[in-house]
């Protein structure tokens, strides 16, 4: 099937089969690897992308829904260098191995673009269903309290 | 990654009737976070999936003279910030904003929880005591099914292949009717809920026409009503001795089931009181 749609501000079109997740799509056919599959079912949250303003799993996601849709991943938060919560990420220590990473930072820089200045129980609720097997946690939570104003995606 | 199907995306319910119509081992599509999961697993194998979110009018909350109506494509999220899930409805939209986490919210549908109808679903026990119906369309015809002959047992609801689930509907409540909704789950993180319940307080004010519901996920197949203890607590004023009388009826009519993975039958026994005693003293601002 025939799908087109605006893909980290770029006009996309790509011939896929039907039966492809969104990540899968996003990986695979565009080669957007920053994208990670932790546990392809909606629990960890390192498939995390921004669909028509929203933070989604793209892992349950089928790749012809995307049509007609706008997204952004990873790739696109440090398209103009690194965002403020990839700078405090790295200030606090909140990346060890990194696999994580870019679904915090997916729905970090959603949350921030809701609101600039969230609570501490806002930032937990945007975060709750994201896994990280490495950190504890403490030091990215940290690292979201750092940031104030978000930098417009 | 998957086996495979056609995927279509029809622009109106006819077209999606004749969709279905057409193939037989075709599924719908809401928000996915059950069908996704579900065919990954190979637990189900469908030839076709037909999305329903290009029906623009299948999804939102609106007022009607029939009452509150809820599109089955609402979004958990949609609830959570509907303005007319307020009062008498807040604690839907509360299920609703604690169900899953964040991202899930933005996909999971209302219509899809109830359909899927896990014994612990977030919103079957709300929209129990609030007396929902559910509106089921079929080709050419349409009935309302009250939301407890909907479900007939877990993941089983009498819906069949070629109908759609159009809207549920809630009564209107007398203004000052409130309700309350609890989970426990095994982890504060993300996690389905092991038990929950919810109560509903109609008419508050007013000891004589002062009525109480309660439902209890998880403790049968289906969410448990009980007439008796809701006949004990209502219409008098709520002592912490009639709470106990309502749960120790409750406790002799459920059978939690044994093999949960989440929770064990005297925890869920347990909670029943827990449940009654905790709601009803939010509900009326009172202490027992
Ligand atoms: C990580 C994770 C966490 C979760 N946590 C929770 C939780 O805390 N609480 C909870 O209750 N659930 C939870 N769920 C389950 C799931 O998210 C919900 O049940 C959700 O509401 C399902 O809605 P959906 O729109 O995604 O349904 P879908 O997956 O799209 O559909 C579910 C079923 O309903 C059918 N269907 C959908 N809409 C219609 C319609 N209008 N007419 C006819 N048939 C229809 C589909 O064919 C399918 O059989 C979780 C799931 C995941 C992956
Ligand atoms: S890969 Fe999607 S949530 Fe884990
Ligand atoms: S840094 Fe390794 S999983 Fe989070």
């Amino acid at each position: 099937m025939k799908i087109k749609f605006k893909l980290n501000g770029e006009l996309k079109t790509a011939e896929i089969v039907s039966y492809m997740t969104l990540l899968e799509v996003l990986r695979d056919t565009f080669g957007l690897t920053g994208t990670k599959c932790g546990c392809g079912n909606g629990e960890c949250g390192a498939c995390t992308v921004i669909m028509n303003g929203h933070p989604v799993r793209s892992c349950l996601i089928l790749g012809v829904e995307a049509d007609g849709s706008e997204i952004f991943t990873i790739e696109s938060v440090s398209a103009n260098g690194l965002s403020d919560l990839q700078k405090a990420f790295l200030e606090e220590g909140a990346v060890q191995c990194g696999f994580c990473t870019p679904g915090f930072i997916m729905a970090g820089e959603a949350l921030f673009k809701r609101t600039q200045n969230p609570t501490d129980e806002e930032i937990k609720i945007a975060l709750g269903g994201h896994l990280c097997r490495c950190t504890g946690y403490d030091a990215i939570f940290k690292a979201f309290k750092k940031v104030k104003v978000k930098k417009t995606l | 990654m998957f086996s495979r199907f056609d995927y279509y995306a029809p622009q109106t319910l006819n077209d999606a009737f004749a969709a279905l119509s057409k193939n037989g081992n075709a599924r719908i599509l809401a928000g996915g976070t059950d069908l996704v999961v579900n065919i990954r697993s190979g637990k189900i194998k469908p030839s076709l999936i037909v999305d329903l979110k290009k029906i623009k009018w299948l999804s939102g909350v609106t007022k009607t003279d029939r009452g509150i109506e809820i599109g089955p494509l609402t979004t958990m999220n949609e609830l959570a910030e509907s303005s007319l899930l307020k009062g008498p409805y807040s604690l839907l939209s509360y299920a609703a904003k604690i169900m899953g986490c964040y991202e899930i919210r933005n996909r999971a549908t209302v219509g899809g929880n109830i359909i899927n109808a896990s014994p612990g679903a977030e919103t079957l026990t709300p929209l129990t005591v609030l007396h929902a119906s559910v509106e089921v369309s079929g080709n050419n015809n349409k009935k309302l099914i009250p939301l407890n002959k909907f479900v007939t047992g877990p993941n089983n609801t009498v819906l069949s292949g070629g109908e759609i689930v159009t809207k549920i509907i809630l009564p209107f409540y007398p203004q000052l009717t409130a309700g309350y909704y609890m989970r426990r789950a095994r982890v504060k993180g993300m996690d389905l809920a092991s038990v929950n319940c919810s109560v509903l307080v109609v008419n508050p004010n007013n000891i004589e026409k002062c009525q109480v519901r309660a439902a209890f996920g998880t403790v049968m197949p289906t969410p448990y009503r009980s007439q008796k203890a809701e006949e004990i607590l209502s219409g008098k004023k709520i002592t912490l001795d009639l709470i106990k009388q309502a749960a120790s009826v409750i406790n002799s009519e459920i059978n939690p089931r044994a093999t949960s993975l989440r929770a064990t039958p005297e925890y869920k026994r347990f909670m029943v009181e827990y449940f009654l005693k905790t709601g009803l003293s939010k509900i009326l601002g009172v202490t027992f």
